[in-house]
């Protein structure tokens, strides 16, 4: 197999001493950057980027991409360990994460993420290499009425997501597309609802809102219900914290169903990443045989959002390697690094550099390998941020919210709306409105709006429904939601169950 | 036209904004003694919510249509806040109707508060006295807050948090933190 | 007398300290503020030009990245520094289109700024799908008369650089288009591959690595080395459109003083010269330049004049 050469060789590149010890520095920086709250993937690959210039070109693209990989297992960590999503994507992490920590099994939601994000990580690697071709082609029969329609359905996970509180959720998620209409126009430029403050002219920076609804609401939260004084959880002492081999195979359908998703929809451009981890959590809520165990600390939802969301890594590669077009932002970063060693990222790439390519491909393998590694001695470190006494964690969760919150567009005024969006969380929470919805509405508004009007104006609405692959996805989407609507007016007393926003 | 144009900015936003929550805070004291008292923070949301879709849908008078664009800004926003407007009036109707449950019970607020206020004030404080000083006085004032009395825990925390943010921020990562009005 | 020759002495002693610290610029790191990401296509090109222009100073340079709203934060941060030569604004076209179509202040926001260095011309050109029905001059004029005004042009932001050239093709070649415009530049072309629209405005890095693209026609004097096929607007009869480019510069709040920006400006012609830099450049069809204050404030000004008048024209500003 002409494949297994190149990859060979690629791998020989990594062969050595400096090789190795970059992955190795990029999955630590990655891990410590992804687990720090506020600092996203993105960020962590590009606060390194200035690193890199120095480096040869293929070492520099091996380091940025195990930092890529790395940040987005590290964001898991935040999120099952104090409730912060350090990326969109990992909010559905919290989900089951966090619930998982507050019984006392951190050491499940732990373990569970790091092995989701290496066996999602893998699978996504592998369609990278094997089917980047078709899925290239697939990306190309989308136009703005597919990508509406895919964002809708991404919405309307909600539907199934908060449970019994479905009114909750609607109106989460339709605050979440309204605050997202503040800005400038995404088509005429017109500013909408700015006050005419510059800062808002790109509506609020999705970080420190994300951190804003997650951390500091639950920090709020925590000291309003006085559990700030409360005694840490302990875990058992005679129970091994950690889940058995066994626990991890009985996930394995979960994971592999998960990451052929994360794939799959990471590879288009915008909030694929984020709309495949809603999706991916929705099917296997849907298939589970336990659904109402979603959203209250399951292992099945923590497997489903990281395998997801690492596989997504490799579908992001899918466009830039075929097309030249990044597939997220941090894909776009890694363009810019391309540029820089004067590299056209791009099929072009394969023909005029294909070392690069293969060693990229290897050392995507290679770097995941030393998540599992570096993740498992790591686990061990981070499960003791459970017993941390609260009243000394919370002012340093604050602390790091605020460097994540500044880093994000060196902005003071971004701080601001993290406290903001902290206060607001920690209301809306109270009234048992669902933060999550927001957050996705926050994230799918544009997407949802701009391809909106693009359909439109090349060729009206009709369009949405003449293109077949647009009819089916809407058709699934309206079929997802009126599916638990109808099933809620038949047993009001499954109004009970509660959602799996936290 | 000219009042939404100058409800949009600088202080007619503030009138504005004033307005809502004045109208929140009459609302509250009028629902003290009536029947939904138990319902009253649901209530003074979707208030909120409400006023919120108003004044979005308001604005949007003042938005010009760019007919070279071809499509018109106002759609979006005006379909979401009828939406979001919809589904709070059901909400509305659900806790009117004694459907929904009453508020939960409140904690220790005036705690909340106070963090809020140390959170508010680091911030502010920030343009004068710099990131580092700032967030090293936040926390440990939110460790007092929290109860801490341990000197040790007072000291090393913020010390710590000092040392280590401007080593890896500053130094490392080069991120150009502000460092005040006093030091700069 | 006595007087006198104390103000002579305040004055030597105000023009001595100021000189010696003017003399000594850079005495400190010099801050370039980009408005894009890292990784965008400005901050690649300011990377590079500091990493080119260490070979000439030793100078301390700082990247910055402050991103939003086309520009106008990072015109912002600049224009709230001192004016003192060591916060620099790393700007492109699109900077000067986005201050008008937002309707913000352009004595504020252009002519708050010194232009000092503009560091080259890439020229505009339209590219089309190689293996679309429409991929020459001839059969997208063709197209456009057929269609009649539906004809889908793909580009970034509405009222960008790249609208502005489509509006002024439409308006030379008597033709009418509708501009649709997608979240980058990079979504706009994958956007044409896939059938959306008959043409894209863009750069000729813009094919650059990518395949399945073809340039059919380049706003510039004469045809470019590296794509020697690629006929110019001239040539195909359609006149007017000769020096249509994104620039790409450096600028500095108004007030800095002279000779920070004559270090600049002696700086831009020494990093010129760089074969790294001319490499760099010149493999995606860019032209090179080193025009110092004088020419950078013409070519803003004709800026200007020209979005001005394309934009009233097309109704995008009143």
């Amino acid at each position: 197999m002409e494949l297994f050469d190149h990859l060979l060789y690629g791998l020989q590149n990594l062969a050595g001493v400096t090789p190795v010890l970059v992955v190795i520095a990029g999955v630590v920086v990655g891990i410590l950057g992804g687990a720090m709250p506020g600092i996203s993937p993105s960020m962590a690959v590009a606060l390194l980027l200035p690193f890199t210039f120095g480096m040869s070109a293929s070492m520099g693209i091996v380091m940025l991409c195990a930092i890529y990989l790395a940040a987005n297992y590290g964001g898991s960590i935040t999120a099952v360990m104090i409730n912060t999503p350090g990326t969109p994507s990992a909010v559905v992490t919290a989900f089951d994460g966090y619930p998982l920590t507050r019984k006392g099994q951190a050491g499940t939601g732990l373990g569970v993420s790091l092995i989701a994000s290496v066996v999602g990580g893998f699978v996504g690697i592998v369609i990278l290499i094997l089917f980047s071709g078709p899925l290239a082609r697939l990306a190309l029969k989308f136009w703005p009425a597919e990508y509406f329609a895919l964002a809708v359905l991404g919405l309307s996970t909600i539907a199934s997501l908060g449970g019994g509180r479905w009114l909750e959720s609607f109106v989460a998620v339709l605050l979440g597309l309204l605050l997202n209409t503040i800005g400038l126009d995404p088509l005429s430029g017109v500013s909408r609802f700015t006050f005419d403050i510059v800062r808002l002219y790109d509506g609020f920076s999705f970080i420190p809102v994300l951190i804003g609804l997650f951390a500091l609401s639950e920090v709020f939260s925590c000291i309003e219900s006085g559990e700030v004084n409360a005694p840490s959880v302990v875990p058992d002492k005679d129970k091994s914290p950690w889940p058995s081999v066994r626990d991890y195979l009985k996930l394995k359908y979960a994971m592999l169903r998960a990451g052929i998703i994360g794939t799959v929809i990471g590879i288009f451009p915008g909030a694929g990443g984020t709309i495949a981890s809603f999706i991916a959590y929705d099917v296997e809520k849907r298939v589970s045989n336990d659904p109402d165990s979603f959203g209250k600390g399951t292992p099945f939802g923590v497997a489903a959002a990281e395998a997801s969301n690492s596989a997504s890594v490799g579908g992001a590669l899918v466009p830039l390697l075929t097309l030249g077009i990044p597939g997220s932002s941090s894909a776009a970063v890694l363009l810019g690094a391309l540029m820089i060693h004067e590299l056209q990222p791009g099929p072009e790439l394969f023909t005029k550099h294909p070392e690069i390519v293969y060693t990229l491909f290897s050392s995507l393998f290679v770097a995941n390998i030393f998540i599992l590694i570096l993740g498992l001695l790591g686990a061990r470190l981070w499960i003791r941020t459970a017993l941390i006494p609260k009243r000394a964690l919370y002012p340093m969760i604050l602390a790091f919210s605020f460097i994540g919150s500044f880093a994000v567009r060196s902005s003071m005024f971004d701080v601001g709306v993290c406290l903001a969006f902290g206060v607001i969380g920690w209301i809306l929470t109270r009234y048992d409105v669902p933060v999550s919805p927001v957050v996705l509405g926050m994230i799918l508004g544009t997407m949802i709006e701009q391809n909106l009007r693009t359909t439109i104006m090349m060729g009206g609405p009709g369009l949405f429904f003449s293109r077949p692959l647009s009819l089916a996805l809407l058709t699934l989407a309206f079929a997802s939601v009126l599916v638990p609507y109808l099933r809620g007016r038949k047993s009001p007393s499954s109004r009970k169950g509660a959602g799996g926003a936290a | 036209m000219d009042i939404i144009g100058f409800l949009g900015k600088g202080k007619g936003a503030l009138v504005l904004f004033g307005a809502c929550a004045a109208v929140l805070v009459v609302l509250s004291f009028l629902l003290r003694s009536t029947k939904f008292a138990p319902r009253r923070g649901r209530i003074l949301i979707v208030a909120a919510l409400l006023e919120l879709c108003g004044v979005f849908f308001f604005l949007t008078f003042g938005l010009e249509d760019i007919e070279a664009v071809g499509s018109s800004a106002k759609t979006a926003p005006r379909l979401w806040a009828s939406l979001l407007a919809f589904f709070s009036l059901d909400q509305l109707r659900r806790v009117l109707s004694g459907d929904a449950k009453p508020d939960p019970e409140s904690g220790d607020l005036s705690r909340v508060f106070r963090a809020i206020a140390i959170v508010a004030l680091a911030i502010w404080g920030m343009a004068y006295v710099g990131f580092y000083v700032a967030t090293c006085g936040m926390i440990l004032l939110l460790l007092l807050l929290l109860g801490e009395r341990r000197p040790l825990m007072l000291l090393s925390l913020p010390g710590g948090w000092l040392f280590f943010s401007y080593f890896v921020f500053a130094r490392v990562l080069m991120m150009g933190l502000p460092t005040g009005a006093l030091f700069g | 007398m006595k007087r006198t020759v104390l103000w002579l002495s305040v004055v030597a002693i105000l023009v001595s300290s100021a000189c010696a610290a003017l003399a000594a610029y850079p005495e400190k790191p010099i801050h370039v503020v980009n408005y894009v990401g890292p990784g965008g296509l400005m901050d690649v090109t300011s990377r590079k030009f500091v990493s080119v222009a260490k070979k000439f100073t030793d100078a301390t340079f700082v990247i910055e990245n402050k991103e939003g709203a086309g520009g106008l934060v990072g015109m912002q941060a600049v224009l709230e520094q001192p004016a003192d030569g060591y916060t620099v604004f790393a700007a492109t076209t699109s900077n000067i289109a986005k201050v008008l179509t937002s309707k913000k202040n352009v004595d504020e926001y252009v002519w708050g700024f010194e232009w000092i260095a503009m560091l080259m011309k890439d020229p505009e050109c339209l590219i089309a799908a190689e293996k679309a029905p429409v991929n020459s001059w001839e059969s997208l004029v063709k197209d456009a008369k057929e269609k009649n005004g539906a004809q889908l042009w793909t580009g970034p932001a509405a009222g960008g650089n790249d609208h502005l050239i489509a509006m002024k093709v439409w308006d030379k070649a008597g033709i009418v288009g509708k501009w649709i415009p997608y979240k980058s530049g990079p979504e706009a072309m994958m956007a044409l591959l896939s059938g959306q629209g008959v043409v894209y405005v863009g750069n000729p890095a813009d094919v650059g690595g990518r395949e399945g693209f073809k340039i059919i026609a380049v706003a510039r004097g004469e045809r470019m080395k590296q794509f020697p096929d690629v006929p110019t607007f001239a040539e195909l009869g359609v006149k007017g459109l000769e020096d249509e480019v994104m620039w790409r510069g450096f600028a500095v709040r108004k007030g800095t003083p002279e000779e920070a920006i004559v270090w600049w400006e002696t700086l831009l012609k020494k990093v010129v010269a760089d074969p790294e830099w001319r490499g760099f450049l010149e493999k995606d069809g860019i032209d090179v330049v080193d025009y110092g204050r004088k020419e950078f404030t013409e070519q803003i000004k004709k800026d200007l004049e020209d979005s001005t008048t394309y934009l009233r024209k097309y109704g995008l500003i009143k």
